[in-house]
Formats: structure tokens, sequence, C-alpha cells
């Protein structure tokens, strides 16, 4: 090159211009056109961004389909929705450009109408799509906008995920429209996250579980060393998790355990039946499965899988407890565990021995008593040289006390990491095992945990719950909901009320005892098993009450959970006869005459309007509403035509059918004339039977 | 001998055409640069409100009043008569200004240069050379009240050509 | 024709098309643009293999940082409420935003590139013995300037990494002798925490608005204008000094 390179040098005059090879100037051509290729791509990238073809496809549809304001070039502004109060910018509109546009319901993916009537709930203007769905509203490229890119760290949430954004603006536990997530909430709340994890939760913690102060005194030695080692030895869905305990910890514990012995104050094992004769074990095994019978406590207990679910399986209680330790449970439960939802029943000593009795000789698996036995064998070796101030470490540390009490030891701090905001923790924060290979995402990680709780590392305490697939995604949704608060201008539920509220006085301490809120509401609070009670002062007739609370019968046929009996006395049935009666009525029914041209005209209106088809009435009607046969006695016809008027606003899901008040009322006067006159009421052959 | 003449001819020949497109494409490149610069300075995105917007409901305005709700976001009175339902642009037709609306006076006042409006827009007094300019209003199919404020005309256009005043049958109809 | 010998032509060009040695030399003596060139150059002095024209290049790369810089202020707000969102905006709607802020950071990556080979081969040639060891140590100011721009620069995007970096970065403040108060006698000379280089830097103890305000200001102002008067004295020394050094 130097010997065409010529330029004014001192000295010498030459021609500046030199001549420029054949090769050079091929070489500018090449990399001018190289820069105009970048330059054009560029150019060419604005021109038609990534998300105009999406816009353009969907702006020819609406054209096809007639709509009016379809657009034929690409918008000069990027589609967004911006929502300044909740610091929102989404551009998702820009691919997904048919959500908003129902003429679009069948178009392919990233075009079509947004599922649902979830746009009408919540307007986009006013939500934005980020809000629920996460990912990166202010990209306007794939894959950035799904934010599945590196830091960015709430990716969409893809198929059933999506969910979990429900939970940030409504009550996740009752949001109407997020199966998944209502049920991960309730898992959670049956899994007690809540003991060892700081997070809302409906329980509370060291209240999950019996209190084991009363665990040596309650169960043999044998079948708690059982129990520790795998809880589903022993029962087919045990509440308890399995900690992965070896024979030694498990001793360990159970020594700390008997180190407890005696608090319980059970009269001595067998005691009270050792004098006892063949036939008189008999007739107590008798009474005592009437007594289960009659209280319907397979309302709230299953037997190996058959019953309700309010309260543990009892198919195996037998093994687990002996006849004092059931008798006495029944006695009084909030002595073995402070806040249950099992209420008081007021059976004699005698019936509730022989309940106990016949638990105890019923409700156990022959097939485990070999194995218990084999246990029992070597419990006492094992015990011998278990260490029990080791037991106590690991009843302390491994997260026991968060469901389980134990007298003398303050409640107990979570031993699990705080759980309040896990949807929203950073993903650098996350312990990722050594090795990971998945993706480093918040939900690979937490289904990972899920799925194996140890698998990240010698240290790690999780115990294992055995989760089935489809729980394992709805626990994933309730998981990833866990989320600071929305600003309350977009909170959609007002908060809950922690728990139920009881009423004051003697007839609150009743409610409690019984409780009654477990399954029914009271003025707000309480559950939604039952009926709500806040104005069953008017609806029903206080003298049926005081029979019904002292034998209830079966009133809706199709239900498994039925109100329980009590045994309660008469005074405690007419306190609260009296109570519901002054302070749950409601104001401003419609009066009902006793008229007969009035009840007749009923009559011939629930024949026509079919009413039949859900309920019984005598001999005939469907099983889906309540019996009305014994109308007459149990309901107050005030009521009767002020519900039948408009259904809903007394919280019944009947559909409204009747058209007038005065239909309304015929209904009430005719249904007030319907009686069972016999002596015993309708429901079964038990009810009347009792002592 | 000839031969390669004419072939140092044709490279020669090559080089100067090389050289010609080689400084055109690089005009090109120039020219596009250059475009896109420009282009860059006009925004695909603002956040202004949309100039399509909903505003409520013809029963959230009485008749007689002269709204203010959407006035700070969206620079318009939603105004209610006999007649129905409009909407006024708040810009002054004098220098650009915006009026405020004195309830007491019954009067938009523009604090620049003094003009003064009626509630239909018509100038009372001041510099301005014509009334208020009116917004695009129609009613959705839900019932809503719809102001497209990209669609603008004078009192006098607007008065004429639908599009620009709710006719209280319309409400009335939308209502029933 | 005529109009390049009119009026108006000839008030902004006063020569004409040079024609000879002279000619060529008053153009470039009395231009603006080209004065800050020598009027002759030593062919050995410019052979590319010899000065790979780093110099020039680290200038070109200034100057497309000060125009691309100038465009990004258009759209970014130094605020820490949306400083992140502005950034994100120029990658995805702002049109050429994403080239233009590509443009800007590759080329700040290159200018620290190109000073430190420009400085390298000034050292390996010996071009910094005298006369032209104060340009030398202009020429290290510069450097100094250089990666201070980048590193007020690295703070504006407001994400993680700027924010770590630039708590990095200043706590080496809080560890400078005397001025800092971790440093060797920064605490009897009375440096604290809300004293110290530190502070002076961030506008507090912690990065903060006030910090992502002071290295905007910085970052497109204060440093910009020290590396334009710096390189005004470097290419005028580069002259003064006898021109670019040559071959040995």
């Amino acid at each position: 090159m130097s010997g065409d390179d010529r330029t004014g040098d001192a000295g010498t005059s030459v021609d500046p211009v030199a001549p420029v090879s054949v090769g050079r100037r091929v070489l500018f051509l090449v990399s001018s056109a190289a820069l105009a290729a970048v330059t054009g791509a560029t150019v060419l990238d604005e021109v038609r961004p990534a998300w105009s073809g999406h816009w353009l496809d969907a702006q020819e549809r609406l054209a096809v389909a007639g709509v009016e304001d379809a657009e034929g070039a690409v918008p000069v502004r990027v589609p967004q929705l911006h929502v300044p109060a909740l610091g929102v910018v989404d551009r998702c509109g820009a691919c997904h450009a048919g959500t908003d546009r129902p003429e679009l319901a069948g178009a392919p993916a990233p075009l079509a109408t947004h599922p649902g009537p979830m746009l009408e709930l919540h307007d986009p203007e006013k939500v934005g799509c980020t809000p629920c769905h996460d990912g990166q509203g202010r990209a306007t490229r794939l894959p950035d906008a799904h934010g599945s890119v590196a830091h960015w760290e709430s990716p969409l949430l893809a198929g059933r995920l999506v969910q979990a954004g429900c939970g940030r603006c409504h009550d996740r536990a009752t949001v109407a429209r997020a199966p998944d997530l209502r049920r991960g909430v309730a898992l959670m709340d049956r899994l007690a996250c809540f003991g060892c994890h700081e997070m809302p939760g409906a329980g509370v913690r060291g209240r999950v579980g019996p209190e084991l102060t009363y665990a040596a005194d309650r169960a043999s030695p044998a079948w708690l060393l059982a129990w520790l080692r795998r809880p589903a030895d022993l029962l087919a869905t045990p509440r308890m998790a399995d900690f992965g305990f070896s024979e030694r910890d498990a001793a360990d514990i159970v020594a700390y355990l008997l180190s407890f012995r005696g608090r319980a104050g059970l009269p001595e094992a067998g005691g009270a039946l050792e004098s006892a004769s063949d036939a008189a074990l008999d007739r107590m095994y008798e009474a005592g499965g009437k007594t289960w019978r009659t209280a319907r406590c397979v309302s709230c207990h299953a037997i190996a899988g058959t019953g309700g679910t309010l309260g543990p399986d009892h198919g195996r209680i037998g093994e687990k407890l002996s006849v004092e330790a059931i008798a006495a449970w029944i006695a009084d439960p909030e002595r073995f565990l402070p806040g249950t939802r099992m209420p008081r029943f007021r059976l004699p000593e005698g019936e509730r021995l022989a309940l106990a009795y016949h638990m105890s000789e019923e409700m156990k698996d022959p097939a485990a008593a070999e194995r218990l036995a084999e246990v029992a064998s070597r419990a006492d070796s094992l015990l011998s040289s278990a260490d029990a101030a080791r037991g106590r470490t690991l009843v302390h540390s491994l997260g026991c006390l968060g469901c389980h009490a134990v007298a003398g030891v303050p409640d107990a701090r979570p031993v699990g990491p705080d759980l309040t905001r896990f949807g929203e923790k950073e993903v650098g924060r996350l312990p990722f095992k050594a090795g990971w290979d998945g993706p480093r995402t918040r939900e690979a990680w937490t289904r990972a945990k899920l799925e194996s709780p140890r698998s990240g590392g010698e240290t790690l305490i999780m115990p294992t719950s055995p989760i089935a697939k489809q729980d394992l995604d709805a626990l994933l949704v309730a998981v990833l909901s866990l989320t600071a608060p929305a600003p309350a201008s977009a909170q959609a539920d007002p908060p809950r009320p922690a728990g139920p509220a009881y009423p004051p006085g003697p007839a609150g301490a009743l409610v409690r005892d019984l409780k009654c809120l477990t399954c029914h509401a009271l003025g707000g609070s309480g559950g939604t098993l039952a009926p709500d009670l806040t104005a069953e002062g008017s609806r029903v007739q206080p003298r049926w009450l005081f029979d019904f609370l002292r034998e209830p019968y079966e009133i809706r046929p199709l239900l498994v959970e039925r109100m329980p009996r009590f045994f309660l006395p008469d005074a405690e049935a007419e306190l609260l006869t009296t109570w519901l009666g002054v302070a749950y009525a409601r104001d401003g029914l419609p009066e009902v005459p006793a008229d007969p041209a009035e009840a007749a005209r009923g009559e011939t209106l629930f024949e026509d309007l079919r009413c039949r088809g859900c309920h019984i009435l005598g001999e005939r009607g469907g099983a889906v509403g309540p019996n009305l046969s014994d109308t007459g006695r149990r309901l107050d016809p005030r009521w009767t035509a002020w519900q039948l008027t408009d259904p809903a606003r007394a919280g019944a899901v009947e559909p409204r059918i009747v058209g007038s008040a005065e239909d309304a009322r015929s209904l009430a006067a005719f249904l007030a004339t319907r009686r069972v006159e016999t002596a015993a009421p309708p429901g079964g052959p038990e009810a009347g039977g009792a002592p | 001998m000839a031969s390669d003449a004419d072939a140092r001819m044709d490279r020669r020949e090559f080089g100067a055409r090389a050289l010609r497109a080689g400084w055109w494409t690089l005009a090109a490149t120039g020219a596009a640069a250059t475009w896109a610069t420009v282009r860059f300075f006009v925004p695909r995105a603002t956040y202004e409100p949309p100039a399509r917007f909903v505003a409520g409901r013809p029963a959230d305005y009485a008749v007689g009043e002269v709204s203010v709700t959407h006035l700070a976001a969206q620079q318009v009175w939603i105004v209610r008569d006999e007649q129905g339902i409009y909407a006024l642009v708040a810009q002054c037709t004098h220098l650009g200004c915006r009026p405020n609306w004195l309830a007491e006076e019954q009067r938009f006042k523009c604090p620049c240069h003094g003009s003064n409006f009626d509630r239909s827009g018509k100038v009372i007094a001041g510099p301005a050379p014509k009334p208020l300019r009116r917004a695009a209003i129609s009613l959705l199919r839900d019932g809503r009240i719809r102001v497209d404020r990209s669609e603008q005309a004078d009192l006098a256009e607007a008065l004429h050509r639908p599009g620009f005043l709710l006719t209280a049958e319309a409400i009335a109809q939308a209502g029933a | 024709m005529g109009f390049r010998q009119g009026h108006v032509w000839r008030s902004i060009f006063r020569v004409g098309l040079p024609s000879d040695r002279r000619g060529r030399l008053r153009v470039v003596l009395a231009n603006f643009f080209l004065h800050l060139h020598p009027t002759k150059v030593p062919r050995s002095g410019i052979r590319l293999t010899y000065t790979f024209c780093l110099g020039g290049l680290s200038a070109f790369l200034f100057v497309l940082l000060t125009v691309t810089g100038v465009f990004l202020m258009f759209y970014y707000v130094p605020d820490t409420g949306r400083a992140y969102a502005d950034m994100k905006d120029i990658g995805y709607v702002v049109p050429f935003g994403r080239v233009m802020r590509a443009a800007h950071r590759w080329a700040a990556h290159g200018m620290v590139v190109t000073v430190i080979l420009h400085m390298t081969r000034v050292f390996l040639t010996g071009s910094y013995k005298p006369p032209r060891e104060f340009n030398w140590v202009v020429g290290v100011t510069l450097l100094v300037l250089t990666l201070l721009l980048s590193f007020t620069g690295y703070l504006l995007p407001w994400d993680q990494l700027a924010y770590w970096a630039i708590t990095v970065g200043t706590n080496m403040a809080a560890a400078a002798p005397v001025v800092g108060h971790e440093g060797p006698f920064g605490h009897p000379a009375g440096a604290r925490v809300d004293s110290d280089l530190r502070y002076l830097l961030l506008g507090g103890t912690t990065v903060g608005q006030n910090a992502l305000l002071r290295f905007y200001v910085l970052h497109c102002v204060a440093l910009p204008l020290a590396a334009v008067v710096l390189m005004g004295v470097h290419f005028w020394r580069v002259r003064k000094d006898g021109g670019i050094s040559r071959p040995l």
C-alpha cells in the first residue's frame, strides 16, 4: 500500500488524488452494502414491528367480520393500557389484538377473545393485563413480553397458574372463578402450612393437632412409635406429614412424650371395663354403636374414607386411643385440643364409655394389629436406650410445635421461612440446589420443593405429605398467590375476619361449646355448610327449634353432613331457642293470615310451579331442597312468604320462581297447613327412639 | 495482447461502477439514517389518556350541569341541558388557554385574555373569535357515553352534523 | 457557476478550490473544521499500521456517544420511579430507540477499549517522551474521564446491576484515605458516614434519588464538558509538540 499512498509529503509535488485499486473500490462497495443492509433491517423492524403482523391480522379479521372501526395500517401508537393508579403499562394488546373483540372468538392464539366474562368483571382500562397474568407489560417482543427472559422475575402465569393472580385482590379462599386457588388454599390449611411458615391461614399455630402433653397417656408407646415412623402405615389419609423419622428419632421423641405421662389424669386403662362381664360388654358395644349413629358422628368423621371430612377419619381410632382416652376426649375435646371443631356432646358418662368402647372395638384394622404387636414387642428395648433430651430437641426444632402444643412451652415461632409474600420473592433468593438444570423460575423451584421437600440438601426439614398431581398444581397456585395485597383501590373483597366472632353472654358460650359456627354462620361470621342462623328467630317456630335442638332429624335428604345430636339438656335447648328468637330475628316480614281459601290457592300454585321437583311434600318429591312435609311446625309462614318472593336475599340457592308477593303469601299459607301428625317427627326411626 | 488490454479496460470500468454504486449505497444509507433520526423524535407511545374515552352514563349528569369530571384528564366539559348532552372542548378559541367554568355566573371565563363563553360555548365577551369547539359524543350499546376528542367540530357544524349531541330522545330510548 | 462567484457563496467560502500546494495549505488553515488538522503530516507518521487510527477512533466514538446520548436524553428521566421504565420504553416503543441505546452502549465499551489501545500504542512507540510528556499526562486524565463517564452511565438504567455496581463502586470512595470514613486517617480527619467523599458523591448514605440525579448530571454535563476541554488541549498539544511522532 505504501507505494500508492501519496499524501502531500514535504518536498515532493505529486498528484494528490492517487489512483485507487479496483479491489479497494469493490471493498468500498461491499462495506457500504453491509452498512446499508444493517440500516435497512433496522428501518424495516421499525416500519413493521414484530407485533404489527398480529395486529394487522386481527384488523383484517375484524374487517371481514364487518366491524366498522377496523384499521388497515400499523397504528402510529403502540396499543397500550395505561393504568396510573396501579402503575401498569401493558402493551399486550399489540399482539393480543382481539382480547376485547367478541368477533374474534374463534381466532387463533394471540388474537382470540379473552375467554369467559373476565373482561366484563375486570375493566381492562382500570386493571390492565399484568396485575392478573404477570409478564413484562412494557415489552413488545417475544419472549420478553411473556417475561421468559433472564432476570424478569414474574414471567407469565401460564395455564391454571393464572389463578394465582386472582388472590392479589380477591379473597383467596372464596374467589369464585379460581377453583384451583380455592382448593390450594384449603389444602394448605389442611396441611397446616401456617404451622411452620408465616402466612395467612385458617387455623392457629400449635392448635392443629392434639396437645402432646397428653399423647403418652392417650396412645400406647407402640402406636406412637409406628405413627412417627410412617403415619401412612396407620391411616390412609393422615393429616400429619411424614417427617422421615428414623427408628431412633421416633424412640427419642416417644421417650420425651413419656416424660409427660400422667398429666391427662385418665383412669387406669381398662379400669371400668375390667370387671364387666362379656354380656355387659356386648350390651355396651350395642349401645355405643347406637349412640354413634344417633349423634351422627359420621357427619364429620369418615370411617375408612366414607363420611364427612370436617374431622379426622376414625376408621382406625381403636388402634390409637384407649377406651378411657376416647371417653375423656368426648367428655371435653377442648382439653386436649383447644379450639377444636369438635363439639362437646352432652352424653352421660355411661353412654360416653359405651360409645368409646364401641369405637375402640369396631374401628380398627385387624391386619395392623400384628404390626403394632411387633413394634410393641421391641418398644421396651428401643425406649430403654432412648434419649428424651434429644427427642425434646427434635420436637422443638422440626416444627412439631407448629401443630401441637406442649404444656409449659410458649407458643411456637415458625421454623420455616416467611411465605407471606412468596409469590413475589426474588428468584435469586430461592435456594436452587447444586446442579439444578431446570429453568430458574419461582414456579419450577416451588414445584420441585412441593414434590420432594428435602431433596435440596441435608439440612432441610420440611416434611412430606402425599400430594396428588392435581393437588400439587392447586398448591402451586396457592403458594404463588401469596403476594403483598394490591393497592386498596384494587381490593375486590373486604378483608375477612380471622376467625368466627362469637356472640357474648351465656348463649354465646354455648354456641362456642357446641361449635355451631363450624357449620352455621351467625351475623356474618362462621361456616357455610349449614343454614345461616342470623335470622333464625324469624325463620322457624320456637317450639320446633327446641325439639330440633334436642333431637335433630333429616331435613335435606341429600346431605352427608347433618346436624349432630348433642344430647342437650332442656335448659340449654331452651336457652338457645329463646336467644335465637330474641337476638336473631328480622323485622318487616309480611303478615300471612291463616285463610283456608288462600291455602287452597297455594296448593294449586305448589303443583303448578312444580315445587315438588326439588322438595318432598308428603310421600313424593325431589331431594334437592328441604323436605317440606312438616313446614307447618317448622317454619314461620311470614318468613316463608318473604323468602319465596326473593330467595336470594335470604341466602338461599333456590331460584326465583314465585312471581308475586301474593303468590308467595298463598304458598306460605298452604305450607303452614302441612304437618306430620305422628308422635315421632319424620327423618327415620332412630331419632324417635332416643331415650 | 488486445484481449489483455480489453480485460484491463473492463476491470477499470468495473472499478468505476463499484465506486459509483458504493457512493449511492452510502447515500441511501445516509438518507435512511437521517429519516430514522427524525423518526426517533416522534414517539410511538405516550402516557396521555386515549382520545376516545367512556364518560359514565347519562344518569350521571343532571340537566343544567356543566361537569368538570373529565376536565383535568381529557380537557372536556360534559354539559347537559334540555336538548341533551354534549362535550365542550376546554380550549379557548383565542389562543388556546383553558377557561374556567364559573357556576355562579353561568359562564366560562378564560384567565389569559378574558374571553367569556356561555354554556353552549358561544362567545359573550373578549377577544375569542369563535365559539368553543365540541367533541364527538355517542352512546355505546351498553348505554354508556363515549366521547372522542380526536373528532371535533365548531358550533355551527356541531349543530347540524350528527354525532355531536346526545339528544334527550336518544337518552330516553337508551334508558328504556 | 455564477453562484460560486456570488456574494453569498464567497461570504461562506473565502477561498476557492485549491489548485496548488499553497492553496491546499490555505484551505486547511482557514477552515474552522479543518484547522485542527495539520497542514502537513509526515507520511510515515500516519501509516495505518503505525497509529491504527486509535486516537481518531476514540474521538469519533466520543462524538457518536455525545450525539446518541443527547438523543437518549429526550426520552430518559433520571427519576427513581421511572428511570427503569424509560429505559424499557426506549428499547420497546421509541422508534429506533433500541438501536440508539445499543449504539450508545457499545460505543461506550468501544471507547474504553480504543483509548486503552491508543495509550498502549503511544507507550510502545515511545511517543510519550519529551517534548510530548505533558500530553501524555493529559491523555491519562482523558482515560480517567472516559472511565468515569462509563461508571456514571452505569447507574442510569436503574436496574439491579446498576444499583449494586454503583453501591460497590462508591464504597471505594468511602475507603479513600482521609476523605473516606473507612479509609486510613479518615476518622481522625473527621470523615463520617454522612460527611465523607462517598456522601458527597451519592448525595446521601445510600444509592437513591440524589445519587441518580448526581450521576446523571455528571454523566451528561460535567464529565463531557471536561472531556471536551481536555481533548481540545490534547489535540492542540499534538500539533504544538511537533505533530504526530514518527517512527524511529
